[in-house]
């Protein structure tokens, strides 16, 4: 119990200001490869379009984050147990979507009988993981 | 625990700050929209001189 809150107190914070910037750097990295490769493929429009909306999403989350929580905590602000919980419930609830979508396009593509594979394979990861963490985490109790 | 906060002068930035959390955190607390974890239940009622029973109370219990 004491190790969180010296975490909270001190280290902690330095390790969320760090953090803080991790989404940024990785959205204008992802926008910059994006960039080249749709530049690499003479799709001109939607390699700029690309580039211009991560770098928009960044910049809102950079100049909101100190003023909407919401903002601060999708660009990594995870500073406290609640921001935490919050971060750990939106995980959750993604992962649960994305898993219907998952099962239900595996669904339709054996039905119409193309690219059923590909489903298969990111359902099968998917559930993998799941039984994998659910595994990890029990045992460290 | 807005109380104890208002009758130390303190804003819920600072209280936030003493305590290692985020205002909207402390805001959340004394909505109670959000439920502090033991740990910090237990910094909260030491920093307030208090006791963690003494600080926060379960309906029904």
């Amino acid at each position: 119990m004491s190790t969180e809150s010296e975490q909270e107190r001190g280290g902690g914070c330095a390790k969320g200001r760090n953090a803080r910037w991790v989404t940024p750097v990785t959205g204008v990295l992802i926008g910059v490869v994006y960039l080249v490769v749709f530049l690499a493929r003479h799709e001109v429009k939607m390699a700029v379009f690309g580039l211009v909306a991560v770098v928009g999403y960044v910049t809102f989350l950079a100049l909101f984050s100190g003023r909407w929580e919401a903002a601060a905590l999708l660009r990594g602000d995870v500073t406290d147990e609640r921001r935490r919980t919050i971060d750990q419930q939106a995980a959750a609830l993604t992962l649960r979507v994305l898993s219907v979508v998952l099962v239900g396009g595996f669904i339709v593509s054996a039905a119409r009988g193309t690219g059923e594979t590909t489903w298969a394979a990111m359902c099968a990861v998917l559930g993998a993981v799941y039984i994998g963490s659910t595994i990890v985490l029990t045992r460290r109790g | 625990m807005r109380d104890l906060r208002q009758a130390k002068g303190l804003s819920q930035q600072d209280l936030g700050q003493a305590l290692g959390v985020s205002r909207q955190t402390i805001n959340a607390i004394e909505q109670g929209r959000y439920d502090p974890s033991l740990p910090l239940a237990i910094r909260i009622a030491r920093y307030f001189g208090t006791t963690v029973e003494g600080m926060f109370h379960v309906d029904g219990v």
